[in-house]
């Protein structure tokens, strides 16, 4: 398995060895040159840690083995001599012939491997590894260390480190280092989780490692090294074995079956498989070595990344909206032409971010459809849960505030809508009730219906609880319709009093606050006896929203486009002569909020003219009258703090393309306000 | 070892000098050209701004601590402090001067001598004094108490 | 103000680490390490407390580590084994490198 990281591994170990290479030339000629000493030590050093880190573990022990040599030159021990440097440039061949092989499997090249090794280690003397690559000759991974035949356990270390190790400066390779200066150790580097090399984030790790270590060290002198990186790296450290198992055969075989198949070791595979199957996952391990073409068909990215992504975008999309606004005001029509491909491009890689963004909505139903089953069980009650539409997908950020409200809609169905068996079949009805989830799209919003055919809501019972409640007056002339929504009244609802008798309700004020913070609105239609449908509608997006930008006393807001109907020029008279905030345009009544007010302007010196956006929410309509309108936007919404956040009519702020700040009104919010104050008055 | 040690970032508001527990502290910024108002908002919210692409309230100290409204000078600083450790419970805090950073023992805290309220702060964690100037440590959780209101 | 109260920081705290790898660097360790527990636990604390409100934000991450780990040598629930003396050499050198690359940020 060769992928894009490794092939970077590669890549820059090339440099390394000509690097080496050109050092070796050089120090032909000088042979007690430090400095080029020094750069040979280093080079040396690189690639063995590299060797280590990527799964390249004859590589690595070939290099260790040299530095152990350069590092006695380079501490005046032993000097260089013509045989050395020969010895160092075939050195340099095996190491080209490694790199482009990976790892040995064939038996010769192993030994000849080996007799290499013994030829370097012959150079350096006074080396207590010398002696020992001597009494073991099948010895391939051989490390430096202790006595590793006696005393030692072996040890699986899985190493798999948080995104943020590396940011935080910690370099993983000092940390495989120190677990090699313990004993016998062997690395094995998984780099399946590293994402193509376009959009992999050079400062996160994505490696997982693996060490078997054979040590007289403790357990706690293991866990030592890893004291300053136990939050960021998840360490799993297991004692496989009472002796020291890491040069056998089965270890190398059960490494690179590990590595082909991308697969942890796990405790496991040193009790049972490994050393019983020798020789078929010899074969395997052959095969599978050889190289192969990797096709990537999906990649995994950390969602907060994802969330970067779209937030840059919709900045992108800012700026671009106010290019345009440059370019038309220029009336330049190179710039207009130019502006027209930016505008092009940045429309289609915002869809494109929003599309990666989105997840299908069936995760989080597989959820409900055990709610479903567990409570009609235990209510004994006969449901079908339908669902239509389930691969619709939504933004990620929306589905996870959608589990609440979704939660409870479903409980109530359950709970209240579907009557028992005996009860349906009495009011002729099939035993077995139903409840249908249902999503489509629906212009540029997603629509979801959850009905059920159980015994509805009633009306009547509601209205008389409402004004009970004095949420609605005794004379009200309200539909149906109308009633149902008063379930979403605050404070209308509490469980023992509704529960019993209308069924249904309960919570529904909850439910409208939540589906409200991801700007959607819910309605609820029901006939009484024949079932209950709950729609919520929602924004495809949570981050970015079209929004008229306008101007009121020194702010600028943005009032979402999708809740806009109309935009009228008033003057201020017509304000000032209007009876009960109520305009007539057209020979309709339009009343009106006017912002300056709401807002408490003090200042209330104004333009003769103003402008009235007419906007709609949930069959509310009202006018909105605002000094100014600036334009067309489309701006990423972020949230306030929660110290302003009880201020109820601004649902997030915007950051311009110049850094300054907009407002958001929430249209839904803001009618509601109105209609409350008037019930109350 | 936090019942030991403590380190505060004092700062000056008129002639009296608080302080918070400088863990707390995430940035100290200088007052930016623009803070945006947000209406209906108590008077001492001065507004939002925009830091590092994250929207930020801004209160205002002088106020909070009972003194009057000032124009700003130049040593008018913001201090954001982040209490919980979570993004929207960040708060940034106009004061006249940001003095310095204070290494201190919490045995030194001394009961305050402000009785434990001064103007919408309701909570001191204690007084220190040092180099006879009275410096009191204000607790970050009133913050949270204030919104509550 | 600000900018004066982080240069005085940065220097004073850049010559205790400075001077604690040094020692560090001696292979004589053994003998000094009380006295070294207990400096690596002061600065390591001291910037912990003082480094993010002045941009040094992954240093004092990383100082965190470190005083932790020697609040619980200086308080007996941890041993100073050679590792661990071993690993804090490699820290306090990373503490010094991101000292000095977000000392430059700014």
């Amino acid at each position: 398995m060769i992928d894009k990281f490794k092939a970077k591994f590669v890549e820059e170990s090339k440099d390394n060895v000509q690097d080496l290479e050109e050092a070796l030339l050089l120090l032909e000629n000088d042979m007690k040159n430090r400095d080029l000493i020094e750069r040979i030590f280093r080079a040396m050093h690189s690639l063995k840690g590299g060797g280590a880190m990527f799964g390249f573990n004859h590589l690595s022990d070939l290099t260790h083995h040299l530095e152990a040599v350069f590092d006695s030159v380079r501490n005046n021990q032993i000097e260089v001599t013509s045989d050395l440097i020969t010895l160092t440039f075939s050195a340099i061949d095996q190491i080209n012939f490694l790199l482009k092989k990976g790892d040995l499997t064939d038996t010769d090249e192993l030994k000849e491997h080996n007799d290499f090794i013994e030829k370097i280690n012959s150079f350096s003397k006074g080396s207590t590894l010398e002696e020992k690559v001597k009494n073991e000759t099948d010895q391939i991974y051989e490390e430096k260390g202790k006595d590793s035949t006696e005393e030692s356990s072996t040890y699986l270390i899985t190493i798999i480190p948080e995104k943020d190790l590396l940011q935080n400066g910690t370099n993983p390779l000092y940390l495989l280092d120190d677990l090699h200066a313990l004993g016998d150790a062997k690395t094995i580097a998984f780099t399946h989780k590293i994402p193509s090399t376009e959009i992999l984030d050079p400062t996160a790790s994505y490696c997982i490692w693996q060490v078997i270590l054979s040590t007289t060290e403790s357990l706690n002198e293991i866990k030592d090294v890893f004291i300053f990186v136990e939050d960021e790296c998840d360490l799993n450290i297991e004692k496989v074995a009472d002796i020291n198992i890491v040069n056998k055969k089965e270890i190398s075989d059960m490494v690179a079956e590990s590595l082909s198949t991308n697969t942890l070791i796990s405790k496991e595979n040193f009790t049972t498989q490994v050393w019983k199957k020798e020789d078929k996952q010899e074969k395997q391990a052959k095969k599978k070595i050889a190289i192969k073409d990797n096709k990537i068909s999906s990649i995994r990215v950390a969602s907060h990344k994802i969330d970067e992504l779209v937030t840059l975008v919709s900045e992108l999309v800012t700026i671009q909206a106010q290019l345009s606004l440059y370019a038309e005001q220029k009336e330049d029509p190179a710039i207009l032409t130019l502006t027209e491909g930016v505008q092009k491009l940045s429309r289609q890689l915002r869809e494109n971010a929003f599309d990666i963004s989105l997840i299908p909505l069936q995760t989080e139903l597989m959820r409900f459809q055990r709610l479903v089953r567990d409570l009609s069980k235990e209510q004994e009650k006969e449901i079908e849960f339908v669902i239509e539409g389930g691969d619709l997908e939504l933004d990620k950020n929306i589905i996870e505030h959608l589990t609440d409200p979704l939660l409870h809609i479903f409980r109530n169905s359950i709970d209240h809508g579907i009557e028992s068996p005996k009860e349906r079949i009495s009011s002729g009805k099939p035993p077995k009730g139903t409840i249908i989830f249902k999503a489509y799209y629906s212009g540029a919003n997603v629509v979801i219906e959850i009905s059920d055919d159980g015994k509805g809501l009633d009306p009547e019972f509601i209205r008389k609880k409402a004004i009970e409640k004095e949420i609605i007056d005794q004379n009200s002339q309200l539909e149906n319709k109308e009633v149902l929504n008063l379930l979403f009244v605050s404070g209308f609802s509490t469980k023992d009093e509704v529960s019993d008798v209308s069924g249904r309700g309960v919570g529904m004020d909850v439910v409208r606050r939540k589906i409200a913070d991801i700007r959607g609105e819910v309605t609820i239609d029901s006939e009484k006896g024949n079932g209950t449908v709950t729609t919520i509608r929602l924004p495809m997006t949570l981050s970015i929203i079209d929004g008229l930008l306008v101007k009121v006393d020194k702010n600028q807001y943005v009032i979402p486009i999708t809740a806009i109907e109309k935009i009228y020029a008033l003057e201020k008279s017509q304000i000032k002569e209007s009876f009960n905030s109520v305009v007539i345009l057209d020979d309709e009544q339009i009343p009106f909020i006017d912002l300056r007010k709401t807002f408490n302007v003090k200042d209330v010196e104004q333009n003769d003219t103003v402008q009235m956006i007419l906007i709609k929410s949930e069959e509310r309509k009202s006018g909105l009258i605002v000094d100014s309108i600036i334009g067309e936007y489309q701006t990423v919404v972020k949230p306030l703090g929660k110290h302003i956040r009880k201020q109820e009519i601004i649902s997030g702020a915007s950051i311009m393309g110049d850094g300054s700040i907009s407002l958001v009104i929430d249209t839904s919010r803001l009618l509601y306000r109105r209609k409350r104050k008037k019930a109350v008055s | 070892m936090e019942e030991q040690d403590k380190t505060l970032l004092s700062f000056q508001i008129e002639d009296e000098v608080f302080a918070v527990d400088a863990m707390k502290v995430d940035h100290i910024l200088e007052v930016p050209s623009q803070i945006t108002e947000v209406p209906n908002t108590p008077d001492y919210i001065t507004g939002i701004i925009n830091l590092h692409g994250n929207i930020i309230t801004v209160a205002d100290m002088r106020i909070l601590t009972g003194q009057k409204n000032k124009e700003k000078g130049a040593d008018t600083s913001i201090v954001v402090i982040n209490p919980t450790g979570e993004q929207d419970s960040k708060i940034g805090l106009i004061v006249d001067m940001v003095k310095e950073v204070i290494e201190t023992e919490s045995s030194q805290f001394k009961e305050t001598v402000l009785e434990g309220k001064k103007g919408l702060i309701n909570s001191f964690e204690g007084t220190v004094v040092i180099n006879k100037e009275f410096i009191h440590v204000i607790d970050l959780n009133s913050f949270n108490e204030i919104i509550e209101k | 103000m600000l900018d004066e109260i982080k240069k005085q920081f940065y220097t004073e705290t850049i010559k205790e680490l400075e001077s604690i790898s040094r020692e560090l660097s001696d292979n004589s360790y053994s003998p000094k390490v009380p006295h070294l527990s207990e400096k690596i636990f002061s600065v390591s604390h001291h910037i912990s407390g003082t480094g993010p409100m002045l941009g040094f934000e992954t240093t004092s991450k990383i100082s965190k580590k470190l005083e932790k780990t020697f609040y619980d040598i200086k308080g007996g629930q941890r041993e100073l084994t050679p590792q661990i003396v071993n690993q804090t050499k490699r820290t306090i050198d990373l503490l010094i490198e991101s000292f000095n690359k977000e000392n430059k940020l700014d």
